[in-house]
């Protein structure tokens, strides 16, 4: 018990200041190593929490496909991050002075967590004892939970048509590859045979 | 468990019809512009255009599909395991939304087309955020609850900033879009102190847990869930000080769907604040209500205040939809029945009221250049009377004068308020009615009085039915309201009154 304890204090540490330092590093491209940090933190708390399969999925989604990605993207961005930086401090009294306040009302609010425990409500889908994460995720994901599933699956769709529409343009102008004309190239067109004489190359015969 | 298809009949017709189009649109598409000789890129263009057009009627046609069937041919019931509900309060905001949305989509064709923004993602999106409405109005937990949220606000961002060469269409897009996320941020961190608290995401057992704690003595995290969940909604409803976002947007963006933003989506975020607060923390009602009223108080004195100064006629509509939204939440914070009739039906008159509105903005241009300063207007009377005399009818009735709609839609709602006992509300909201009467009467003012200024580009057949068609509505709904109070009495009695 004691060890667990141990390391969720050290887990959670470690993912407030590397979030924190998330938002204060200097340079964005060790914003997102602190972010890929703050993930892997979580994950930590999710396997503590006995949800090992959220914790891989976040590993392996997070980490390993989206930070990459997004890592590549801050890297290509031209983006004069200390000029952005540079007016923070003009909201920095007041976004302080709202995180304050907020993180009172949360205290107050897990400090009430014992309260109203007495009324909550029976979980709907009980973790079942006997079976491990993936399996019992599996068991409801497309039954109990379909509706949430296939809605998730439009938002999706949405974003896609959204990228598209929004990046997607035909540029005039440029060399693009037309594997029609390429089949129906035809010897004559593609082939010369010319009679190199030697000692001359081809440069006179060449017009 | 049972999946119970047939109350999501008019989602699934969305959907299968959004799909469709999507088909549809790649499998007619001409052929690439680099592919194509000189020659041929003309009547490429032109199919692509007819092609953009079938698909948008398409879409209308789907969504008043969906609309009758919500109205008419869907089982009220749950489905799929108690996430979604079709009840008379879903089936109102249903058809209150696709109906706007088709006909957002119907006018848009013309004006689309010459700001060269019609494509068939267009009507493909349009669906989807109807869609997305639709599972707003019957989302019966937390999760379908945010799903529907997001699908239809992702399918906004992008209608946005459709017309992507446009700086102040991007603009508008990605404000939204940053604006956007943070309030569903808020949203799903209230959400989650819900369900921590109350241990439910299904909104029944949530209303168990909130009875049992008798609405007064409520644990500190869930009263901090409900108000971080008010946040999340009264952004999407643009609701004051939430609001900061409205008027750039609404000018930024294409003016159709600008309407589009103005009418169905309104609609949608009502029904869900309603779905939400009467029905998950119905008998916590004195908590939110508090919420609600500072909401409405303070909507409606930046929408007064704010659109006095405004010389836009798009902005002017933006912090005119602000202080709309503050007298329909005057009376949806009276937490009574009549509070969620009163509200739903200021949405609906507000949302018809405001197509008509859009439908004249969208002829005026000269040159065909959008010409949107309200000194544009001048003299309107002069040149076209007809036109004036029906945008003058729409002012009126927005201004709240009777006989028109408008007044009733605010009397209803003022009425819920004061029976409510929310008399300081109300001083507010007499206040912040006069002021607002002020400048839709200085429109007038200028469309009738001032020298007359260059005339508009004739306006295409159709968005000069719409605007005679919505001023003959605020008109004509003195005689009987055409039966529009009683279905929003029977949506209301559907979540208070016990019955389905």
């Amino acid at each position: 018990m004691a060890l667990q304890a141990v390391a969720f204090y050290l887990f959670a540490l470690v993912a407030v200041v590397a979030a924190l330092l998330v938002v204060f590093a200097r340079n964005p491209v060790h914003s997102v190593l602190w972010l890929i940090l703050t993930f892997f933190s979580a994950a930590g708390l999710f396997v503590l929490m006995g949800a090992e399969f959220l914790a891989m999925l976040l590993v392996i989604v997070y980490v390993g496909a989206v930070m990459v990605l997004f890592l590549f993207v801050v890297m290509m961005l031209d983006v004069d991050f200390a000029a952005l930086r540079g007016r923070v401090a003009e909201y920095f009294p007041i976004g302080a002075l709202i995180g304050v306040i907020l993180l009172v009302q949360f205290v107050m609010g897990f400090a009430a967590w014992s309260e109203g425990a007495a009324h909550r409500a029976a979980a709907a889908t009980p973790t079942p004892a006997d079976l491990p994460n993936a399996h019992a995720i599996g068991m409801v994901l497309y039954t109990q939970y379909v509706y949430a599933f296939q809605a998730a699956g439009l938002v999706l769709l949405v974003a896609m048509i959204g990228a598209i529409a929004l990046t997607l343009r035909h540029r005039e102008g440029i060399k693009r590859q037309d594997p029609l004309a390429q089949i129906h190239r035809t010897r004559e067109e593609a082939m010369e045979i010319l009679d190199v004489k030697s000692g001359e190359g081809l440069q006179e015969t060449r017009s | 468990m049972s999946l119970n298809l047939a109350a999501a009949a008019p989602e699934l017709i969305l959907a299968l019809a959004a799909l469709a189009i999507l088909m549809f649109g790649v499998l007619r598409a001409p052929a690439p512009a680099y592919l194509l000789a000189a020659g041929d890129k003309p009547a490429a263009a032109l199919s692509e255009r007819r092609n953009a057009e079938w698909a948008l009627w398409f879409a209308v046609a789907a969504l008043v599909l969906a609309a009758l069937w919500a109205a008419f041919w869907a089982p009220a019931g749950r489905a799929f395991s108690d996430a979604f509900i079709l009840d008379g309060l879903s089936r109102f905001a249903k058809v209150a939304a696709f109906l706007t949305a088709a006909a957002a989509l119907a006018l848009s064709r013309d004006l689309m087309g010459r700001l060269s923004a019609l494509s068939y993602e267009y009507a493909v999106l349009v669906v989807l955020a109807a869609l997305g409405m639709g599972m707003m109005a019957s989302a019966n937990d937390l999760i379908s609850l945010y799903m529907g949220l997001e699908l239809q606000s992702l399918a906004l961002y992008v209608l946005a900033a459709l017309r992507r060469d446009d700086a102040r269409a991007t603009e508008a897009g990605l404000k939204y879009f940053v604006l956007g996320a943070l309030s569903s941020g808020l949203l799903l961190f209230g959400a989650s102190f819900v369900y921590g608290y109350t241990g439910s995401v299904n909104f029944d057992a949530i209303r168990a847990v909130t009875a049992v704690e008798d609405g007064h003595n409520l644990s500190v995290g869930l009263l901090i869930g409900i108000s971080l969940m008010a946040c999340g909604i009264g952004f999407k409803l643009s609701a004051a000080p939430f609001h900061m976002w409205t008027p750039d947007v609404y000018q930024g963006a294409p003016l159709p769907i600008t309407a589009f933003f103005a009418s169905a989506a309104k609609i949608a975020a009502a029904a869900l604040l309603i779905r939400l607060f009467y029905g998950a923390f119905g008998d916590a009602g004195g908590q939110w209500r508090d919420i609600l009223a500072v909401l409405a108080a303070a909507s409606m004195l930046v929408g007064g205040f704010g659109a006095l100064v405004q010389t836009n006629v798009v902005r002017l509509l933006a912090y005119s939809s602000i202080g709309n939204v503050g007298f329909a939440l005057t009376g949806m914070a009276a937490g009574t029945a009549e509070g969620i009739s009163s509200g739903l039906l200021y949405m609906v008159i507000y949302a018809i009221t405001t197509l008509g509105v859009f439908a004249f903005l969208f002829g005026m241009r000269r040159g065909d250049k959008p010409t949107l300063a309200i000194s544009d207007l001048a003299g309107l009377a002069r040149r076209d009377m007809a036109s004036a005399l029906c945008l003058g009818a729409l002012m009126f009735s927005l201004a709240g004068v009777p006989p028109l709609a408008g007044f009733f839609a605010k009397l209803y709602a003022f009425q819920a308020a004061w029976t409510a006992g929310l008399g300081f509300l109300l001083v507010i909201a007499a206040l912040a009615a006069v002021v607002s009467a002020f400048y839709y009467i200085r429109v007038v003012k200028i469309m009738f009085f001032d020298e007359p200024a260059e005339a508009f580009d004739p306006q295409p057949f159709g968005q000069r039915l719409a605007l005679y068609a919505a001023a003959a509505f605020s008109l004509i709904f003195v005689l009987g309201g055409f039966g529009l109070p009683e279905a929003a009495q029977r949506a209301a009695t559907a979540l208070i009154g016990g019955g389905a």
